[in-house]
């Protein structure tokens, strides 16, 4: 959906505009409902489902027109500049994919930059397979160092802390990066005061169902909320597979902290509120391989869930402090919404349409509810894939997505965040790679 | 045809069937996190490792005590 196609990015317009209109239309029928309710729980409970399905409405059509026009004004020239940047692979038992990853890394379009292995006390042939690399390779120097376990973010701030570059780039141990990420990205340090910009986390491995649907979700459902949020420079999480930070700025707010399980949005939430500016660039793209089995999923997004609650809880202060920008305290805020309040009122309204289905012979309000919110997704993924050239052909999987896909994750999440009110103890839980990459 | 029972009925099957997967899937995985090896269980967990002691004289010789690869005293296994 470039400058270069624009009959397709027109009629993918027209669809979504179609689909819009379609879903507030569902909206004006679902108030005309009348279903035979006893005043109560019951009646209450729908009342305030309606009003919080009008706000995913509002949320819905918010993220469409700020991606739109932040897609707008992603053309923006560049001045040229190519500083010099450090790429860091915290690495800790990746043996399966860090020469892989390395490998990739060398193909990438930028004259200068150096990559920093860093091997966090691996247990496997990481640090040997990756020290096969170490050296001079044209433009590119590899560094590889080695360091007692501590965790990624103990890995990062010591790759910071070794980095000779102005500029660094922080990843995960197995993504492989687009060719155009490094130049694509670093236009935006033009402005001094971006100290980071989130790159776009692309599904590798989509080999079966439960891989596309994470295809789909991390197009439709982080990379749209990152690239409205982009618009206000106040990205909430810079994602730990592909990340670019000034130096200067991670280093004024001590770098990454390890009392979270989510340590790229609680650096992410530093910066915000030490007032520096978060960026989303859609074509620092960063492959990573996907859970394919639903275990392993949940165990995902179980850390991730836990990680940010922590990380909000950690700044919760800033939610309520004006001072720090009001684009990040609307941030901060919609975190909230979208950690908390989301899932729950997800969970619950299911939990009520089933129970209304079964006592009051009414599944209404359910088939409405999943229409509203699937006619939303189909806009959503209509319009992100094509904004980031994607295949077509992972439009439809949003049926399935709203379906199956977002409530068995609403679920795992209500749960986790029960555990992390109890604050019950977790472990990191390290993925097992296959090795697709 | 009305088409709007048999979707009704479809997506409440659905969503009963995928918040039951989803509970059972939550406590599946929090069973097999809790049967996970953990990072300290390398050692073994019923028998001490048999580490021969040195003799006398090499002990006199280095004059420290024998010890383990943690600091503990070598032992038979019980």
């Amino acid at each position: 959906m470039r400058c270069g196609r624009p009959l397709y990015f027109a009629t993918v317009l027209l669809v979504i505009g179609g689909l819009v209109v379609f879903s507030v239309l569902l909206f004006g029928l679902l108030l005309e409902l009348r279903i035979d309710l006893p005043p109560g729980f019951v009646r209450g409970a729908l009342v305030g489902l309606l009003g919080f399905l009008f706000l995913l409405i509002l949320r819905y059509f918010c993220l469409l027109w700020f991606s739109y026009l932040a897609h707008l004004e992603g053309e923006a020239h560049t001045t040229g500049h190519r500083p010099f940047i450090s790429i860091l692979v915290p690495a800790y038992n990746e043996g399966a994919v860090i020469q892989g990853a390395i490998r990739s890394l060398f193909g990438l379009d930028y004259p200068r930059f150096e990559i920093l292995v860093i091997d966090d006390g691996s247990t496997d042939d990481t640090y040997a397979r990756a020290c096969t690399f170490e050296g001079e390779h044209g433009r590119v120097t590899v560094r590889v160092i080695r360091k007692a376990n501590g965790g990624k973010s103990s890995a990062l701030n010591t790759g910071i802390a070794e980095a000779r570059g102005e500029f660094v780039l922080c990843m995960d141990g197995d993504p492989t990066l687009g060719r155009d990420t490094l130049w694509t990205a670093v236009r935006h340090f033009d402005n001094p005061s971006v100290a980071a910009v989130a790159g776009n986390v692309k599904v590798m491995n989509r080999t079966n169902l439960l891989a596309r649907l994470q295809a789909l979700e991390y197009v439709e459902g982080l990379n749209m909320v990152r690239k409205a949020q982009g618009f206000f420079r106040a990205v909430n999480i810079v994602p730990g597979p592909i990340g670019i930070f000034r130096k200067r700025a991670l280093e004024s707010v001590g770098g990454y902290d390890s009392d979270t399980f989510a340590e790229d949005c609680d650096l992410t939430m530093k910066l915000l509120i030490q007032r520096w500016q978060v960026v989303y660039e859609p074509r620092a793209i960063a492959y990573t391989e996907a859970p394919e089995q639903l275990l392993d999923l949940l165990k995902q997004r179980y850390r991730w869930t836990r990680g940010i609650l922590q990380a909000m809880r950690k700044h919760s202060w800033a939610l309520v402090d004006p001072r720090r920008g009001i684009a990040t305290m609307v941030t901060l805020w919609y975190m909230i919404f979208e950690g908390i309040a989301w899932p729950m009122m997800n969970v619950f309204a299911h939990v009520l349409f089933i129970f209304m289905a079964y006592n009051y012979e009414s599944a209404l309000p359910l088939l409405f509810w999943f229409a509203q919110l699937t006619v939303l997704d189909l806009a959503a993924a209509l319009f992100c894939v094509a904004a980031e050239e994607e295949r077509m052909s992972l439009v439809p999987y949003a049926i399935f997505y709203r379906l199956f896909f977002a409530l068995t994750i609403d679920v795992s999440k209500v749960f986790a965040t029960i555990e992390e009110v109890l604050r019950l103890r977790m472990e990191w839980g390290k993925l097992q790679r296959i090795g697709r990459i | 045809m009305d088409l709007v029972p048999y979707l009704s009925t479809v997506i409440v099957v659905a969503t009963l069937a995928t918040v039951i997967l989803a509970v059972f899937s939550y406590a599946a995985f929090k069973v097999r996190d809790k049967r996970r090896p953990r990072e300290d269980s390398t050692a073994p967990v019923f028998f001490r490792r048999y580490d021969p002691a040195p003799s006398p004289s090499a002990a006199d010789e280095e004059g420290d005590a024998p010890t383990g690869p943690h600091g503990e005293s070598p032992s038979l296994g019980t």
